[in-house]
Order: C-alpha cells, then sequence, then structure tokens
C-alpha cells in the first residue's frame, strides 16, 4: 500500500517522493556498494547516478518486486556492470567485512540505515550491561576476544559466550529482514 | 556427526573473528553443509555479525549532501512538471502562512525621542508564526530568529558584555570582539562567546533548553534563583541539552545541518520521533497538531523538506509512515480574526 504510492509517487516525478526514497535508501545502497567497489567517491558516484537515470527514465519504471529489492538490486547489476568493465576484479574487497571469501554465495546486506539503526537499538536493550560493553567493544571498537579479555578482566571463553548470546539476540531481531529470495534458495 | 546447535553458537563467534583452531573451524564447516536450515543460521548469524560495522559504514554517507549534489539535474530534465511546480508555488502562497527569509518584524519598545540615550534603548524583535526574521545586530552580529521567537537587545552595546534575551528558537554568528564577550540569556541558561556561530532553542512552554555549537568556543552556565552553576566549554558539532528542573547538562556529538537547516527554510529530520516531528511541524507551519493515537509517536522519521505545504508534507508522511490525518479548518471569529488551523494525526486504517 505504501509501497505503491511510493513506487507511484516516483512514476509521476513527483519530487517530494523522489527524496524520500532517496534520503531513506541512500546511505544503505552505498555502504552496500563498497562491498562490491570498496571505494568511497566510485560508490557515491554509481548510486547517484542511479537515482538520475530513475529520475529521467520514471515513466519506464516497472516493480513487480519491493521497491527495496528493486533498488538494492538495481545497485549490484550496476556495480558488477562496473567490476566487469574495469576488470578489477582482483580488487574486489571480497567480504573483509564479511569474513568470508566466496563472493558469489554471501548474503546480500538490504538495509536502509534508519531500519537497522532501529534494530540494532532495539536488540542491544536487551542485552544485559555486561554483556553489551563486551558486544560494543567487540563489534563497536573492534577489539579482539583477547583484548576485550584483558580488557575487563574475565576470561576469553567469557567474552566469546557473552558475544554468542548478543548475536543470538541481534540474529532474531534481523532475521525478518534477510531477502526472501535466500531464505527460499537455501531451503530449497 | 550431529552437533547441538547450541555448541556451535558458542563457537560463531570465534569463526566469525577469524580467530579459531583448524579443529573448530571444520566443526563448523560440516556443520554449515549437514542442512540448509544450519546454512540459513549460518548465514542469520554472519548476518548479526556485520550489522554494526555496516551501520558505522553507512554514517559516512551524507544523503542530503549527496541530494543537493544532483538536484540540479533533476530540474533540467523535470520540464513536464514544471508547471505543477509553479501552480503548487501559488497555493502555497495564497494558502500557507509562507516561511521567509527578512520575514516580519514587530519591533517595540522604540522610542525615537530620546535618540541621545540610544545606548540604553532595549528594543524586541519578534518572528511571526511561520516566518522567518533575519537581523544585523549594532555590532555586527546576524541572527537568525525562527517561527514565533522573540530577542531582545539594546540598539547599542554597551559596557563590558554584550547582552541579548532569547526566547524561542535562533541561529547566531556573533561578530568576533574580544574585548565586549557576547552573553545569550535563554531563560535560565546563559551562553558566553566571544565570535562564533551557534543555535539555540528554548521556549518557555518546554523544560528543556538546547545549544548546537557550529564554529568556535562557547562557556554555559546557566541562573536560577540565585544560583549559578557552570558547565565549561562546547566544542564545535556538539549539541547540549540543558534541563531546567534539574539544572544538569548533557552533551552529546551531531551532525549540525539538521539544526540549523531551518534558517534557510529547510525543514530536516534524521531519525527523529513522532513527537518530536509534531512538534516541529506545528511551529513551523502555525498550526495545532495533535496526535489521536499515541502509539505513533514512537515512530522514527527520516525526511527532508524545503518549500513544501502542509499538505504536501502531510501527504508525504500519510504514504511513508503508517500514519493518516484529518485537517480541521480555520473558524472565523467574532472578531473577525480566524481560529488556528487543526491537524489530526492518527493511525492508518489498514
Amino acid at each position: 500500500m505504501k509501497e505503491g504510492l511510493l513506487i507511484e509517487g516516483l512514476i509521476r516525478r513527483e519530487k517530494v517522493v523522489f527524496d524520500y526514497v532517496f534520503n531513506y535508501y541512500y546511505s544503505g545502497l552505498c555502504a552496500f556498494s563498497m562491498q562490491y567497489l570498496n571505494d568511497k567517491e566510485s560508490v557515491e558516484d554509481l548510486v547517484q547516478d542511479f537515482f538520475v537515470s530513475l529520475w529521467i527514465d520514471s515513466q519506464n519504471l516497472h516493480i513487480n518486486t519491493s521497491l527495496k529489492a528493486y533498488l538494492f538490486t538495481s545497485i549490484k547489476n550496476r556495480c558488477l556492470d562496473t567490476l566487469k568493465h574495469k576488470k578489477v576484479i582482483e580488487k574486489y574487497r571480497t567480504f573483509m567485512l564479511f569474513g568470508s571469501d566466496n563472493f558469489e554465495s554471501s548474503v546480500d546486506f538490504w538495509f536502509a540505515e534508519t531500519e537497522l539503526r532501529q534494530t540494532i537499538e532495539a536488540s542491544m536493550a536487551k542485552l544485559s550491561p555486561r554483556c553489551r560493553e563486551i558486544f560494543e567493544n567487540s563489534r563497536l571498537n573492534g577489539l579482539s576476544n583477547q583484548e576485550i579479555s584483558n580488557k575487563l578482566g574475565i576470561s576469553k571463553r567469557t567474552v566469546e559466550l557473552q558475544i554468542s548470546n548478543s548475536l543470538k539476540i541481534l540474529r532474531i531481531e534481523l532475521s525478518e529482514f534477510m531477502p526472501l529470495w535466500l531464505v527460499i534458495w537455501l531451503l530449497k | 556427526m550431529n552437533t547441538n546447535f547450541n555448541d556451535i553458537e558458542a563457537l560463531l563467534a570465534s569463526y566469525l573473528s577469524g580467530d579459531i583452531s583448524d579443529e573448530s573451524r571444520m566443526i563448523v564447516d560440516s556443520w554449515r553443509k549437514e542442512s540448509p536450515e544450519n546454512e540459513k543460521l549460518f548465514q542469520e548469524m554472519q548476518y548479526a555479525w556485520n550489522a554494526i560495522p555496516i551501520l558505522q559504514e553507512m554514517e559516512q554517507f551524507n544523503s542530503f549532501e549527496a541530494l543537493k549534489k544532483i538536484s540540479p539535474m533533476l530540474e533540467q530534465e523535470g520540464s513536464g512538471i514544471r508547471w505543477i511546480k509553479i501552480l503548487q508555488r501559488i497555493a502555497a502562497i495564497l494558502i500557507i502562512p509562507l516561511v521567509a527569509y527578512a520575514g516580519y518584524m514587530t519591533i517595540s519598545n522604540i522610542s525615537l525621542k530620546k535618540l541621545s540615550e540610544t545606548e540604553s534603548i532595549i528594543q524586541t524583535i519578534s518572528s511571526r508564526q511561520g516566518m522567518v526574521s533575519k537581523l544585523t545586530l549594532s555590532d555586527g552580529t546576524k541572527v537568525w530568529l525562527n517561527s514565533g521567537s522573540s530577542l531582545q537587545f539594546p540598539l547599542r552595546f554597551t559596557g563590558n558584555k554584550r547582552q541579548v534575551k532569547l526566547k524561542g528558537e535562533a541561529y547566531f554568528e556573533v561578530a568576533k570582539n574580544e574585548n565586549q564577550p557576547f552573553l545569550l540569556n535563554a531563560n535560565e541558561l546563559n551562553v558566553e562567546v566571544l565570535g562564533t556561530s551557534f543555535n539555540v532553542v528554548s521556549y518557555d512552554d518546554e523544560s528543556v533548553s538546547e545549544v548546537v555549537l557550529v564554529t568556535g568556543k562557547v562557556k554555559l552556565f546557566s541562573e536560577s534563583d540565585n544560583s549559578e552553576k557552570q558547565y565549561g566549554f562546547m566544542h564545535p558539532g556538539q549539541r547540549v541539552v540543558y534541563t531546567k528542573k534539574s539544572q544538569k547538562v548533557a552533551y552529546e556529538e551531531v551532525d549540525v545541518k539538521k539544526y540549523i537547516a531551518w534558517r534557510n527554510g529547510d525543514l530536516i529530520f534524521v531519525d527523529d520521533s513522532m513527537n518530536e516531528v509534531v512538534k516541529r511541524l506545528s511551529r513551523w507551519f502555525n498550526v495545532e497538531i495533535s496526535v489521536k493515537d499515541p502509539e505513533i509517536n514512537d515512530y522514527i522519521y527520516k525526511a527532508t523538506f524545503s518549500d513544501e505545504t502542509l499538505s504536501q508534507v502531510l501527504y508525504m508522511l500519510k504514504i511513508s509512515a503508517p500514519i493518516d490525518y484529518r485537517i480541521v479548518e480555520s473558524k472565523p471569529l467574532p472578531d473577525g480574526t480566524f481560529t488556528k488551523q487543526k491537524v489530526i494525526l492518527m493511525k492508518k486504517k489498514e
């Protein structure tokens, strides 16, 4: 319902709708593209170009999936095209973030900044203060488990358990945002 | 091998951080291959593991700047809608009290007779509802006064301090004068500066006052019932919220653009609660907004508006959030004036 109105607004070139969609998804799409291009300037250009062409070609806009799916898959295709074009495949950052070396099998992270922040905050609110402190040290400050164990004077085993515990809660909150196609594909 | 998921979960924190023994890594890998459900759980864990770094990554991208950059390209292409835009603007002029630059000023307390005593003449400038006024004080300080706010200042600054008094919201670009510090009084909260730019919000009917510092350095202290409290210096990019009752301040680092956009006629919401959105919209458009369903207050909103009318803004709310609205038209009063326009926000019925 809401989505339908946004898509209609985009097709009719309503600037308020365009601005809204742009502001809502811009940072999420840029961060998403960073997984492929790993250059702040290039990803911003790429996402901006995409939105300009969306505006220009708005009459030909056909969205069969959700608006979000449309935006993220379009951006992904543009990223892959860029990579193919530039033949810089060896420069793939290839999931330094994701800890995986298989580009294709990794899960796309489809998030708008607002959604992600709300989801993380909701999850963090469910953790005990100690558990939260450990998790933030790990993920926010990038400390290794050993460093956290030294800093807080607890065993490394405790650190690992508490991080697993935090991840479990966050996983449940985030799982509803997993792209549907992936869930279907995995369960086939 | 039939491994319990709880055991696996305990291993995953090490697995994801890469700090894991080969043996444990193999256990996790073979568990992943056991079933698609396991693989899905693993992917979800990885998702959770990446969430915060990705959020940090997102935070370095500024959509408002980017939108400004591409907007000229959109204008050129939007010839088909130009007419609608012009019509919208005309409609806006007719219907809505426009947010204008050098808005209306009501100058009071000026006694022209006593020109020789200009030093002691205090004047008050109020910005009408729905208007932004811009003024320059005698020392060269520029002030943008937001809708429904008022500023009291002397025609000429004498003595060892430049003292002004604010009710409401204003943005200051203070002219530098180290010999004569600029002292702003906003209800109980005082801001002392040498030369800098900052935004202050301090409405009488609110329990907090806030200061956002854009450049330079300011000193804060409060005064109430003869008790004075010092809060030290603020640094650029900081926002301070002062609670009147407890005389306490809270500092936070913010993106200042959001707080000063109003002076260019822009209204920016970045992850603001509906509560805050309602407050700002009602000041901006000079309407009374009431919320019928309190659940709405928790809704988080992100948007930017520049010259949209109230009905356009409400329409945007409607299509982007589970919110519906009803406008109660102003009624004429016996004395020829009109009642304030009212808007009622409610939860959208699915």
